[in-house]
Parts: C-alpha cells; structure tokens; sequence
C-alpha cells in the first residue's frame, strides 16, 4: 500500500452546524456526531500500530528484554550499537539488493505477462489462474516447493540442466535464487494490476493509430505505454515497499543463507529480539529501518508530485 | 529462530519399535522395583494439598510420544497427583514463553529446558532452585550423575536444572560402505580412528567403495558447524571461554587447525554442503556426522549402521553433547504439596528414562545408563560412552541450543568450511563475534544476583 | 468481404497462434513448481530421490497424502487457519467499513487529523513493528490466544482507504432521499450503503482472507502451543525435521495449497477486482 496526500475534502458536503445540545460533553458530541463510526477501527489503530510504534521507541532507549525483567534505561545506547553494528549493514545490504534484483523483473515480467495474456483472445480465465495461482500459495509451501527444486543432487532444476548449479551454496546465487522463486510468487499480483490497466485502455486509441500507419511496436509505446505508467509507478512503489520488508521466504527456504549473505535485515531484527531476548536493541534496530522506509515513501511523493507539478496536471 | 535453531531442535522422533516398548516396560519395572520404597515415602508425605502441576515440555514427534507415555506410567502409579502436560513449539519460542511465564511468576511447575541455555535464563530469577533434599528422598543424588554434568546444571551452589539425558554429536557408519573398506571389527563395530590422517583414510577407503562422497556433514548449516567446532575444538583440549563464562579463552592456532580441517572435509569433496543427510545415508553414504536423534530415521529407513561418539582426530577424546534438563521456572511462594509433587515427577522421570533412550538419548541417571536392558539397545549403547567425554556449550548467556552463538559464530565456521574464508580470517571473526556477545549485557540479568 | 478484411483476419489469426503458442509455453513453465511437487508427491517415498528423475513412473499413488493425513496435523491447522483468518476478515470488514463512512460522510469535529492520522498509517510497514508489538501483546496477556493473533492483524489503514473512495462514490442523492424518509445514519449505513458497496467490500474481504492465511510471521512468533499454529506455521516447523520426506512434504504443501487455489477458481472475478481497487487506492 502506498502512501497518500491526505484526499480533498468531499465536494457538496455542506458542514451543517451541529446543533448544541446542552448537557453534552465534548466527546459526547464528537461521537454523537458520527465519532462512534471511526472509534472502534481508532481503537484497534491505537493499541496495534500508534502504540507499538510509540512504546518502541521508549523500548529502543532502553536494554528491554523479552520477559519484561531488568530493564535499565540506557539512553541512546542501543542507537549507537547499532550504528556500528555490521551485521546490521550487512544485512539491509541484502534487503536492498534483492529490492534491487526484484523490482524491475517484476515490472518486465508482470507486463510482459499481461500483454500476451491480454492479446489473447481465447481461455481469459485460464491465463488469470496460472500466472496469478503462486501468489496463493502460503510463504511455506513456496519455501517447499522452492527447496525441493533447488535440492543440488536430486532436485529437478540440476537434473534438468544436467550441472551442478549451487542455487542455495552459494551467495549470489543464493541470492539470485530467492529473487527467482520471489518473483515466481508474487509477479501474479503486479500481472492483475496490469492487465486491469490494460483493459481500461479504450479501443479507439489503437484504432486510430493503425489508421494513422503505426505498427504494433509503435502503437505499445505510444500509447500502452504511456497509458499504463501510473500503474506502473503503483507496482513499483508497492514492490519496493513489500520487498524491503523480506522475510519469510528467504528465512524458510534456507534462513538467511549461506554464511548471511540472504538474510535480510527484518530477520536480524527478529534474531535480535526473539534468539537473543533483546527486545529494545531489536526496537532501535526497527526504528533505524523504519525512518528508512518512511524516507523512500517520501521521496517518492515529492517525485510524484514534483512530476504532476511539472506537466500541469492533476492526474 | 536461527538457522541453526530451526535444524537444531530437539530430535522429532519416530515411534519406538514394539519390542523397544517392550524392553522399556521391562525395565520400568526393574526401576521401580530399585527405588520403590523412597517413591512410596514421598507418595504418602503428599497426602493432602494441591497436587496438581502442570509440565511444559518442547517435546513433539516420536519424543513427545515417549514422553506422553511415560507421563502416563507415572499418573498410574502416583493416582494422587495430577499431571497436566503441554507440548509447545520447539526453539525461541519455548524459550520466549518460558521466560515470560517465569518472569511474571505464573509459571508452569515443570519445564524443560536445555543445559545450554541455563546460564542465560536467569536462574534464581526465571528459575527456582531445586531442592535436592526432596530429590534425595525420592531416590536421586548427586552421585547418580557424570559430575560434570551435574556441576554444570549447579549455579552457586544451587541446582537448577535435573539432567534427563545428553544428546551427543554422533558418528553414524554404514556397515555395507566400511565392511568391504575393513573398518569393522569381529563384532561389526566401527574400529578406532585416531587422528585426522586416519579418519582421512577411512574415508578415502570409504568412497572407493561407494563410489560417491564418503561422509554427510552439512558445512552449509551454522548450527552443525558449531556442534563439530564444539566437539573438535574440545578434543584439542582448549576451552572457548574461560570456566566462568566471562573470558575469551580461544586459542587461535588450535582453532585455525581445526577450521582447516573442516575445510577440507568439504575442498576435497569428502563431505557436499547441502546435502540432506537421510538422503545421503539412505542413498548408500558412507558416514553421517550429526546427533544421535537421526538414529530414529535411519532405522525407519532400515538401515544396518552403527553409531559412536566423534572419533578422536586431535588428541584428547571428546564430543559435542546438549542436554535436556528438567527445570522448576520460578512461581510466587514455590511450596507445599505441589512444589514436592513437582520434585516426585522429575526425579521419577530420570529414574525412569530407559523408555526415553528407546528413542535414542543418553540416559543421564547412570543406573540407567548401566542398564542391562540399555546395554542390549542397539546402537545406543555404542555411543553411550560420549557421557564422559561430552562437550558443553561454555557456560555463557548466548550459547546453547538455537542461541546468538550458534548463528553467529556459526556462520563463521561454515564460511571457513566452505572456503570462503580462510582459517585464519575465521578465526579472527569469530574472536570479534564472541568478543561483542561478551561485551553485550545479559538480557534477563544476572539471575541470581536480584 | 473485401480480400484486404480477409488478409487482416488470416494474419490475425495466426498471431493469434503464435501468441496462443507462447502464453502455452509460458503458463506450463509457470506451472512446474506444481507439476513437481505433483509428481514427487504421488510417488513411494523411497523413489523420490532416484536417479534420473522420472516426472511419470507406473508405481505412483496416494501414499503420502494418506500418511499426511493421518498422523500429520493438516486437519487441525487448516481449522485454525480458518478461525483466524475468518475472524480478521470479519472484524476488519466491520471495523474499516465502519470507519471508512465515517470519514466519507460524517462531520465530527477531528475527523480530518484524525483521517491523516490514518492515512499515515499505511505507511507504517508491519513486520517492521513486531518486535515491540509483540512485547505490548505479551503485556496483555495475549500470547498463545487466537486473540493474540487475530486482533493484530485488524488495524488495516490500507482498507479503510479503500472503502473511503468507494464510499465517495456513492450518489448523496440516495442518501438524501432516505433522510427525507426518515431514516438515521445508522439505518441509511446498513440499509443503503453496505449493500451497494457488495463488489468492495468482497474485494477488500477476499485480500484481507488471503493476507491472514498467509500469514507467516506474526501467528509464528505469537503462538507456541502447537494446538494454535495455522497452516504456514505448522507446515514451517513440521518441514524443520531432519530427514525430510519428499513426498509427504509435497503431498501437504499441495494440500495446504488447495483451499486457497480453489476460492479463486470460484471468486475470481472478485480478486481481480480486488487488486484493481489495490490499484486505486495506491493512486
């Protein structure tokens, strides 16, 4: 989910006066006054998300553990263990890196996906269900799956191509190896988007480009192309924001190996917190990401609306 | 949570055979007959009170079937008091909960935990002592146990954890791969490999008649590398850590020796990293280095192999062993009938514990471990030695099973067993690791001390 | 018919073939994963692991699936699966719902700060929270519950934004009209809102459901009593035994795989308007 400018105000709402009854509290009024719809989604807001971001932070200055027992407060103490903590880098090194592998393969592959199986005329649903079909499946089968065709001596890929490639054995080919299965997983989702996006492209578009003489090559990037590019920044943005949160597939399918060189930095976290009971580090450690992530969000949005402000419009 | 701690779980175990059970039931009674009347002592001094106590355990598969089993044995034979057994989920998780429990001092009565992870949970915090008072009456002591072992569950002068087993590093040998290579004695055991140039040996001879890689050894999973690092570092008669768990004491030549002859396990194809060791066996291997609880699926698989503690490659024999350790996680105001119905059920459960090393354990009570009806189990006996020659995990807060240590330095073992370092870079991580652990606070605090 | 219309339709028909050709090659490489796990599945244990590998050999049957069925725990994580996740969905379609009218249609006083606030919100990624959500549940006393699961798991920002733009949409007129007849907030929200917001709120119900059941880490981490894993966890920590069967963890990785394979072969044009209202909503 991407981030949003909060949304205009609904036009035509006239803000008619609440009528002041005496007697009422303020609080009263606010609920009277449609605050009992918002409440309880505010209530599983605050408790699940605000909290925990706010108690992190208070968890971060301080050596928490997971029993909740000896806890001392240390300052910015974590914040600057972290800093210097290789393994940190190390591993949102590798976070970022299969960002990096991924998200283009998945614009590539999800339009290229869905502009064969838009041109085709026949077995809509049949197309839908196997390019789709994978993102179904829970992040353990995948793993399952996964594991079995990387197997070095009996599984089908080394058998097939007859070599030993060491898909798991080695770093970058372990790494490689998850983009691959990741991408297997979740492109379904990204081909849907596009291929809603493509049928939304009206018919006369084309019809008048084959009148004015343009090819098929032509008539994709004068006009699918262009057409499809919101859609195309939402998969990216999407993409980004999923993958640098990495976690299951890689953690099940060989935990972060060999040698860490997969692991990605959600894992450490959890590793952090959960294998060495420091809850407070493991809260540093998540606000370091998190600014992270909020910052790409935001620099997103101001490319965004830095492009929209260029070209004059409002999209 | 780790690599290491998804693969280093306890053993998930198949079914005991009929006749196992069998041969267990028989020496359940022998056992009973042992110690019956300290039993009925403690039995009849529980005469009123609550005696109902709940049992944490991480036991699932064929392990928690025995253990269920033997649960039950004992409901019948102490109808007074009430065991209400739950089975959780294996590594941090069981950790994680068993803390919590402990920390809010609404714990279970007995838990289990591994010797491993004692010094890092706070005993006298987390943990209630043990009252070997109430152990002695029911028929346990000190002198029934490897002292090591013993001394080692013991934290300032207090006993927190009652040994029910140690799970050693094991040799597995595949009698149809070493018979032909002549590696079996007249009785069809494995014969003694001394030194790295003979076990090398015998595995050269191995593959020659196998005709594939003689040995399964993961070099590829952390955890495996640290139980092997454990083991062969013990036998070059260092120690990783000083005796008290503070101190860097690794010796980087004895280290970087042993690095390279893990190495070279894997540079000169005797063992492939990423193998799955059942596989291996069943497909022919010639010997799997792994803990003893494989034993299970080999014999599912119906395999003639034997079993035996790590050869001794560097000098002084010694092999990697956990252990599983029946515990008392603290509770507000421990006493009464229940805490002493807690007491009769872990002390009955290691006096006990031949139906346990049905399923491939070491029985640590050592009137099991001399057992008639244990010597006759084959191959456990055969390993049944590694009890005096079992290296622990140092007695620090980040070590034992799926610990910090195991993933992190472990995954400086298997870089240097894969070659991707050498030795010595290794080592040097490895000190900088272990370095930084040091450095860092012990989570839940020095337990006794509060 | 003019020859030219005719050389067009010829030539459009074997694009056509060519095209078809290729999605055909393209779909059966996407489906290998499941045609292995398929073949591997149905073979005898013991044959998993023979070389060379045979996709179709005379001897296949249902073992595995038999032996995972009986003694594995399939059964009873698919029933867990089903609570959690049919309660997430639920309580997230009520609350977002809820809350999405309210912020489209009402005129209390902090609605505004309040719907930034929420909209902040999608940008809060999850995973990255859990260490000290997890210490704030244990606080709670919600470990090992399905309650320590499933509420989590409800505060969906994502949702709400949704179901706000869809709520837009619809023509004040009918709302209008209703007032008129009398009718309260509450009534014009069940009686005439909801019901003309089915396809949303099917897409949103359908994508909440499959995230739940899919998800991994948070039912991992908060629950240890085997009793309450679901699925993912069962199937995650079950594969963490040594010697790996090939079969039988096919044979349930194929299992675990159908319930969610055959809601969309039935709901199927519900997601893909799901992920289009994705796709709005990310605009």
């Amino acid at each position: 989910m991407t981030a949003l400018a909060p949304a205009p105000a609904p036009p035509g709402a006239p803000e008619t006066a609440p009528a002041r009854r005496p007697g009422r509290s303020r609080l009263g009024r606010i609920m009277q006054h449609g605050g009992w719809f918002v409440a309880p989604f505010l209530v599983f807001y605050g408790v699940f998300l605000v909290w925990p971001l706010v108690s992190g932070l208070w968890y971060s200055l301080n050596e928490t553990n997971l029993a909740g027992i000896n806890t001392e407060f240390i300052g910015l103490d974590n914040y600057r263990e972290a800093l210097n903590d290789d393994q940190l880098w190390d591993s949102l090194g590798n976070t970022l890196t299969f960002t990096a592998m991924l998200t283009p393969l998945i614009v590539a592959v999800a339009f290229g996906l869905a502009l064969l199986a838009h041109n085709i005329k026949h077995g809509k649903w049949f197309w839908r269900l196997a390019f789709f079909a994978p993102f179904l499946l829970p992040s353990a089968v995948l793993a399952d799956l996964w594991r079995w065709l990387y197997e070095p001596d009996y599984g089908l890929f080394n058998n097939a191509l007859n070599e030993r490639v060491p898909w798991l054995l080695e770093g970058d080919w372990a790494m490689f190896s998850m983009v691959l299965a990741t991408l297997w997983w979740t492109v379904g989702f990204s081909f849907l988007l596009y291929l809603a996006a493509l049928q939304a492209i009206p018919d006369h578009l084309y019809e008048a480009a084959a009148l004015d003489g343009a090819g098929p090559w032509q008539r994709m990037w004068h006009i699918t192309v262009p057409m499809v590019r919101n859609i195309t920044g939402l998969i990216v943005v999407l993409q980004i924001l999923a993958s640098l949160q990495v976690f299951d597939q890689i953690f099940l399918i060989n935990e972060g190996g060999p040698n860490n060189e997969t692991r990605p930095v959600v894992q450490y976290i959890i590793q952090q917190g959960f294998t060495g009971y420091r809850i407070g580090y493991a809260s540093a450690l998540s606000y370091i990401v998190f600014v992270l992530i909020v910052a790409v969000t935001l620099v997103r949005l101001w490319l965004v609306r830095k492009r929209t402000d260029e070209k004059g419009e409002t999209r | 949570m780790t690599h290491a701690s998804l693969r280093s779980l306890p053993p998930p175990l198949g079914r005991p055979s009929r006749r196992g059970l069998l041969r267990g039931a028989a020496g359940l009674g022998a056992a009973v007959a042992l110690g019956g009347s300290a039993a009925c002592g403690s039995a009849a001094s529980l005469a009123g009170g609550d005696r109902r106590i709940q049992f944490w355990n991480l036991f699932s598969g064929g392990d928690g079937a025995n253990m269920r089993g033997m649960l039950d044995r004992f409901r019948a034979e102490f109808p007074g008091i009430e065991v209400e057994d739950t089975t959780l989920a294996w590594g941090d998780r069981y950790y994680t909960k068993l803390a919590m429990a402990g920390a809010g001092g609404r714990a279970p009565d007995v838990g289990i935990l591994h010797l491993g992870r004692l010094a890092g949970f706070a005993p006298g915090r987390l943990l209630d002592p043990i009252d070997t008072g109430l152990l002695a009456e029911a028929g346990v002591r000190r002198e029934d146990f490897n002292a090591t072992l013993w001394d080692r569950a013991t934290i300032g002068g207090e006993l927190y954890g009652l040994p029910l087993d140690i799970h050693p590093s094991t040799m597995f040998y595949n009698r149809a791969a070493c018979e032909p290579a002549g590696l079996l004695d007249a009785e069809g055991r494995l014969t003694e490999l001394n030194g790295t140039e003979q076990f090398l040996d015998a595995l050269d001879a191995v593959r020659e008649v196998i005709g594939q890689s003689p040995l399964g050894w993961n070099a590829l999973m952390p955890g495996e590398c640290w139980w092997t690092f454990v083991g062969l570092y013990a036998q070059t008669g260092g120690s990783i850590l000083s005796e008290d768990g503070t101190e860097l004491a690794l010796d980087d030549d004895r280290a970087e020796e042993v690095l390279a002859f893990m190495a070279r396990l894997v540079a000169d194809e005797y063992a492939i990293p990423g193998q799955d060791l059942v596989g291996y066996f069943v497909n022919g291997g010639g010997f799997v280095l792994f803990g003893n609880w494989l034993l299970v699926d080999f014999r599912t698989a119906g395999l003639d192999f034997g079993a035996r503690p790590y050869p001794t490659l560097f000098g002084t024999p010694a092999t990697q062993a956990e252990s599983h350790i029946l515990v008392l996680p603290h509770q507000e105001g421990r006493s009464g009938a229940a805490d002493e119905a807690a007491h009769t059920l872990i002390a009955w459960l290691v006096r006990n514990s031949l139906s346990w090393a049905e399923a491939s354990h070491v029985p640590a009570y050592l009137p099991i471990l001399e057992h008639p009806d244990y010597l006759a189990m084959e191959p456990q006996s055969e390993y049944r030695g590694a009890m005096d020659i079992a290296a622990f995990d140092p007695p620090a807060w980040f070590c034992g099973t799926s610990s910090r240590v195991q993933a992190d330095v472990g995954v400086h073992l298997s870089a240097a067993a894969m070659g991707s370092v050498t030795p010595a870079e290794a080592v040097r991580d490895i000190r900088a690791t272990l370095r930084s652990l040091l450095d860092t606070r012990n989570p839940f605090g020095e337990g006794t001390a509060s | 018919m003019s020859e030219r219309t005719f050389a067009v339709k010829v030539r459009r028909n074997a694009g056509q073939i060519v095209l078809t050709t290729l999605g055909a090659l393209l779909a059966a490489l996407w489906l290998v994963p499941f045609g292995w796990a398929l073949s591997t599945s149905l073979k005898p244990e013991g044959d998993t692991q023979l070389l060379p590998l045979k996709w179709i050999q005379s001897n296949m049957n249902l073992d595995a699936y038999r032996s995972v069925l009986d003694t594995g725990d399939i059964p009873k994580w698919l029933v867990n699966s089903v609570i959690v996740s049919t309660g997430v969905t639920a309580l997230t379609l009520a609350v977002s719902a809820l809350a999405a009218y309210g912020f489209a249609r009402t005129h209390f006083r902090f609605r505004k700060a309040l719907f930034g606030l929420t909209l902040a919100g999608i940008m809060v990624p999850g995973t990255v929270i859990t260490a000290p959500l997890f210490a704030n549940v244990r606080t709670m006393g919600l470990v090992d519950t399905y309650w320590g699961v499933i509420l989590p798991q409800v505060s969906a920002p994502a949702m709400v934004f949704i179901l706000y733009k869809f709520f837009q949409g619809v023509p004040r007129e009918l709302e209008e009209a209703a007032r008129i007849d009398g009718a309260g907030r509450w009534r014009i929200f069940l009686g005439i809102v909801l019901p003309l917001s089915r396809p949303v709120l099917a897409a949103v119900g359908i994508f909440t459901f499959i995230g739940s059941w899919n998800n991994f880490m948070w039912p991992y981490l908060v629950t240890t009593d085997p009793d309450l894993a679901t699925l993912p966890v069962g199937l995650a920590t079950v594969q963490s035994s040594f010697g790996i069967r090939w079969a039988q963890l096919m044979a349930g990785a194929l299992l675990a795989a159908l319930p969610l394979l055959i809601v969309f072969v039935f709901f199927q044009r519900q997601i893909v308007r799901g992920v289009a209202h994705t796709g709005i909503a990310g605009q």
